[in-house]
């Protein structure tokens, strides 16, 4: 049976939901039947080993990449069904990149400025102040990048993807290039200005210590599929098989894992 | 006695009535021509030109030239005063101009093509560009070993490749042929400007229809053994580097010498006339001349054009500019000309001077005359 | 190729002469002069990069700009001014005798050295400007490495700096060789043999298109084996780009006999290339200005500026969609179709412009023949850019994708993420981060455009001049005395842009330093 799409989309639990999607190629397929929901203002975390398509499926929600085949819901509107796709730039998800990929040639303020075209000058330097203020940046804003440390990009890429107020948030290994002990201090900061700003995000990463200081709810991602979706507490006390018992039990590093 | 003059300097330049040469000054012959009133000479052309005009679409006439610039543009300007034509032109090396018109076919616009070398036309004449000029003017007034054969193209100006040495080390006694600069007493005192020089293609392509080509590769294997210096990129150099002691004698055009001789009265050379002995064949001389384009869209016009410029008032301005011989028999002579002294020239019909030219050109590369 | 035989078959004795007598030397002295030419512009180019962008010396800012001056000079120009220099009874000896002193010491100018020299001299400023640009991204952090891993700073010189910026070196000796290759001008000064005048040879004396065409063929040959070494050493160039490499303006302070050698060089570098043959074209042009410096002189300018100021516009923006094109659809075809696209450099001009004036005059007679009049071939100003493209597109592209290169793809995808893509991208993102490329490129094609001879007199409009054109008239009759003005003039001209390009490369904005 088939559900309607309103149906499914009107559930509010359901803000964002990704329904049967398969990603990769057609001659190699990553990942297959993914399913999961985030409610609004929830934080989602997909995690497992590198190279077996987190960052793919990232990639077909952010709209640069097209998936095989399955569903993408975003606040009642899809962004993808069979043989139909939204341009990337016309999804209102804003991204964080694992390079930060600011633009070199803006400062921090023009960087955070850019997505903020709808507005009249005056309030959309405001508005990018607002929210470099919020990652505590608020005396860098004349900056150039190659003038910030690591952190400082992460926290620019940040607070440019959330300036335009993007209906959800994606963010790839965002804090993969920074040191074990900034990282923390980092992701707990993101946490709260995530909740404060009551702003959906999805992330992906390959450290479950990452996922679970950030995460309410975690995907575990692992033999080419999503073997689980769950709330943290479930993830870590219920698992749903060995593999994933093994991985979030051992607070083992997921660096190999068993994908095609 | 108009008539009469105009006859004994044709005999001067062509030597076309008899084998036998004429040494008659150009002096005499400026004086009797100096008599003559411009006006008298420009009434006719003007009006042929309008008259022409009238029936054509086009005011303006295009002429693709090699001839510089600054050697067509007087001319053509003081056209432009008297007749109201404007004439365009685009200036190119010959071989350029030559592939452009094929690549333009019948769509060109120009009407003229203006060469400096018989060699070019004859070539541009082989290649099916031009047309019969049918003028009665011009085969009144222009020589008929001047003009092509079948009368596709006409000179406008004749200069002659010849002998230039250093009045201070050379007795001119000690000259005679263009084949004696291979004397071993010149050996180390030759200088040559670069084979690439169609002005040397065209020499020795008629040492070659003299002498034929084994005895003319023997003829420039030995100028080359004479040579002082490398081939200069220029007639000017040579002068030069005779001037410098680099070397004694050389061969030039005529005009580059008088252009020299203009800014430096006190030059310490001089030209000699070769090959004036019986049966020497005569100074070797080259033209600059015209073709009227097959798909010339202002055919008449254009033929207007071409009987001006073997006018007398025509002739004085374009040969004058250049110190070039008039092709015009009657024509003034520039007074540097004049001085330089009559001479016999050669007489080979200058219509296939082409043909001979890669043959010329390959005799180079085997002697390694660069 | 676009150059079709309209000759009859009569070429086989053509043909077999020229590979008999005349190929094995020009071929020899093409390979000659190409490796002379690229050795020595690659020393002096690299050289007085790294002076001027890492080592500290008195004037080193006045060099670092003239230096770039000798860009604006014509190969024909140079030449010319040279045998005016070094000529038995030219300038100098006659100076040199004046004064009774032995002469014979000088250079003698029609020799292979002195070729080699007056290429170098006019082709050095493009290693000079690719290679100060490596320098300035990564030279005194590669010194420091070198230092830190306990080389001295010359060691850390051949070591790491040098291997680092050799793919921006061997972009700029590409240049050099294409444009050695395609040469004419200057090497018919010398009476200098080479496949380009054998092609001329070939067609213009022996009126034999099929051997031209044949040598064009070899010689193109070499142009694609020089461009596969290029790629080859540039396949490197993104490790060389370090990520985050913030600018160091901080030089080495060098001693006093090292401050001396580098002045010494710089000087004699700048003598050489521009104050020597600056001025003996001034000495040829005084005591002829009365008869050039005419209303037609103005008009020779103001018609050169006109035409490199639209070709300048008309070539780079070609090159930007080349280069965004090549950017979006990567693959075998889209790359081999743009290295073609750029070969056309190192074709010679009139080979070049005759292959462009045939196609378009199929096109004009199939227009014709649909009852259409085209006008195409009437020196129009389309021809004309149209071949200035095909022309000079390498010169364009290359500057542009050097920048290119520093524009990750993730940039394209964060810009998409915000909402903004298309032609909003284009102008939001990439064509600020092109800029310095964008600039670099429209002074290389501006000047080269104004040097450019066979292509400007072929297709120039009727009674359209420009300076270099006037320069050809004068100097084809061997009147250098005359040509000096207008010659000196370019030089004039192109001081301007080549300024401009300066003052964009030496105050770089943060594009350079970051990725």
């Amino acid at each position: 049976m088939i559900h309607s799409e309103h149906v499914l989309a009107s559930k509010a639990k359901n803000y964002f939901s990704v329904e049967q999607l398969s990603v990769g190629y057609e001659s190699r397929i990553l990942l297959a039947d993914v399913n999961f929901h985030l409610s609004k203002g929830s934080i989602g975390c997909l995690l497992g080993p590198s190279g077996c398509g987190k960052s793919t499926l990232l990639r077909a929600i952010a709209g640069f990449e097209q998936s095989l085949q399955g569903r993408i819901y975003l606040d009642d509107n899809w962004l993808n069904r069979p043989g139909r796709t939204v341009a990337a730039e016309h999804r209102n998800i804003g991204m964080v990149f694992q390079d930060y990929s600011l633009f070199p040639h803006l400062s921090a303020l023009e960087n955070v400025r850019f997505g903020l075209y709808g507005l009249s000058r005056p309030n959309a330097i405001a508005k990018a102040r607002h929210w470099l203020g919020q990652v505590g940046l608020a005396n860098k804003e004349k900056a150039m990048p190659h003038e910030l440390s690591g952190g400082e990009q992460q926290r620019v890429a940040l607070a440019r993807a959330l300036a335009p107020e993007p209906e959800l948030v994606l963010l790839d290994e965002p804090f993969s290039s920074l040191d074990l002990e900034f990282r923390e201090k980092l992701s707990r900061e993101v946490r709260e200005l995530f909740k404060a700003s009551n702003t959906t995000a999805l992330m992906v990463t390959h450290d479950q210590h990452e996922a679970f200081a950030m995460a309410d709810y975690i995907g575990v991602i692992n033999n080419n599929r999503l073997e689980q979706w769950d709330d943290a507490y479930h993830v870590y006390h219920q698992p749903v098989n060995q593999s994933v018992a093994d991985f979030v039990g051992q607070g083992v590093f997921f660096e190999r894992g068993n994908c095609r | 006695m108009m008539l009469s003059t105009r006859r004994r300097h044709r005999h001067l330049l062509s030597a076309n009535c008899s084998r036998h040469w004429l040494a008659v000054l150009l002096v005499a012959l400026c004086l009797s021509a100096c008599g003559k009133g411009v006006s008298e000479a420009d009434s006719p052309a003007k009006a042929t030109a309008q008259e022409a005009l009238h029936s054509e679409p086009s005011g303006s006439l295009i002429v693709y030239s090699s001839r510089n610039e600054q050697l067509i543009q007087p001319v053509f300007e003081r056209y432009r005063e008297i007749t109201g034509v404007t004439i365009e032109y685009a200036t190119d090396k010959a071989g350029v101009l030559i592939e452009r018109l094929k690549a333009e076919g019948e769509n060109t616009r120009a009407d003229l093509l203006l060469t400096v070398d018989a060699g070019t036309l004859g070539f541009a004449a082989s290649q099916g560009l031009f047309q019969r000029i049918n003028s009665p003017v011009v085969n009144e007034v222009v020589p008929a070993h001047l003009r092509d054969t079948d009368d596709l193209w006409t000179g406008l100006s004749l200069r002659a490749r010849t002998i230039v040495y250093s009045k201070e080390r050379v007795d001119p006694a000690q000259l005679s042929t263009y084949a004696a600069l291979g004397d071993p007493s010149w050996q180390g005192r030759l200088c040559l400007r670069t084979s690439k020089k169609v002005y040397n293609q065209s020499l020795v392509a008629m040492l070659i229809s003299e002498f034929g080509e084994q005895e003319t590769e023997q003829i420039v294997q030995s100028w080359v053994a004479n040579l002082a210096i490398a081939p200069t990129s220029n007639d000017t150099q040579v002068m030069q580097a005779i001037i410098n002691g680099q070397c004694d004698v050389g061969l030039v055009n005529t005009y580059y010498f008088g252009r020299m001789q203009v800014k430096q009265p006190d030059l310490p050379l001089a030209l000699y006339w070769p090959n004036q002995g019986e049966a020497e064949g005569g100074v070797h001389i080259n033209l600059s001349g015209i073709g009227l384009l097959k798909h010339s869209k202002n055919v008449a016009a254009a033929k207007a054009l071409v009987d001006w410029l073997v006018s007398d008032e025509a002739q004085a301005i374009f040969a004058g500019v250049n110190q070039e011989y008039p092709i015009s028999s009657s024509t003034t002579v520039d007074p540097t000309v004049v001085a330089w002294g009559g001479f016999k020239a050669s007489e080979q019909p200058l219509s296939d001077a082409y043909k001979l030219q890669p043959t010329a050109v390959m005799l180079f590369d085997r002697v390694g005359y660069r | 190729m676009s150059i079709v035989s309209s000759y009859g078959t009569d070429d086989q004795g053509a043909l077999a002469h020229i590979i008999r007598y005349v190929l094995p030397n020009s071929l020899l002295n093409s390979l000659a002069l190409t490796a002379g030419v690229c050795l020595l512009a690659g020393a002096i180019g690299v050289t007085l990069a790294w002076l001027t962008v890492s080592c500290e010396f008195p004037l080193r800012r006045f060099f670092a700009w003239v230096l770039f001056l000798p860009l604006a000079v014509p190969g024909y120009v140079m030449a010319f001014a040279f045998v005016g220099l070094f000529e038995y009874g030219g300038s100098l000896h006659s100076m040199l005798r004046h004064y009774r002193a032995d002469s014979g010491w000088l250079l003698n100018v029609y020799s292979y050295g002195a070729i080699v020299l007056v290429l170098s001299l006019v082709l050095y400023p493009y290693v000079y400007l690719l290679a100060r640009n490596a320098f300035q991204t990564l030279g005194q952090r590669s010194i420091e490495v070198g230092q830190s891993l306990g080389l001295s700073v010359r060691q850390s010189f051949f070591k790491v700096a040098l291997p680092m910026a050799r793919p921006w070196i061997a972009g700029g000796i590409l240049l050099v060789a294409m444009e050695t290759l395609a040469d004419f001008g200057t090497v018919a000064v010398f009476n200098y043999d080479t496949l380009t005048t054998a092609i001329y040879q070939a067609w213009f004396s022996l009126f034999s298109l099929s051997a031209a065409l044949k040598i064009a063929g070899i010689l193109l040959l070499l142009v694609v084996v020089v461009t596969v070494l290029e790629r080859h050493s540039r396949r490197q160039r993104q490790y060389a780009e370090g990520r985050n490499a913030a600018r160091n303006t901080k030089r080495l302070q060098l001693g006093f006999g090292a401050q001396t050698a580098a002045l010494l060089f710089c000087s004699s570098i700048f003598m050489l290339a521009f104050v020597l043959p600056l001025g003996q074209l001034l000495y040829w042009a005084l005591p002829n200005l009365s008869q050039e410096l005419t209303v037609r002189f103005w008009s020779y300018v103001s018609g050169t500026v006109l035409l490199a100021t639209l070709a300048m516009f008309v070539v780079v923006s070609m090159a930007v969609a080349l280069a965004f094109i090549a950017r979006q659809k990567k693959g075998l075809v889209v790359t081999s179709a743009v290295r073609l696209a750029t070969l056309g450099y190192a074709l010679p001009g009139t080979v070049l412009a005759i292959g462009i004036f045939v196609p378009i005059g199929y096109v004009d007679h199939w227009l014709q023949s649909k009852g259409l009049s085209s006008g195409l071939l009437q020196g129009s100003l389309l021809v004309m850019m149209m071949a200035y493209s095909v022309r000079f597109l390498a010169v364009a592209y290359t500057p542009l994708e050097n920048n290119l290169l520093r524009v990750t793809p993730s940039i394209d995808l964060a810009s998409q993420s915000l909402g903004v893509a298309g032609m909003a991208m284009l102008r939001r993102v990439h064509l600020p981060l092109l800029g310095p490329g964008i600039v670099t490129a429209m002074v290389l094609v501006f000047v080269d455009v104004m040097k450019e001879l066979p292509i400007t007199l072929m297709t120039r409009p009727f009674g359209f001049n420009t300076l270099a054109v006037r320069v050809f008239e004068l100097t084809s009759e061997g009147m250098w005395e005359r040509a000096a003005l207008p010659a000196l003039a370019i030089v004039v001209v192109g001081f301007l842009p080549v300024y401009l390009l300066i003052r964009s490369t030496e105050v770089s904005p943060s594009v350079r330093a970051s990725k």
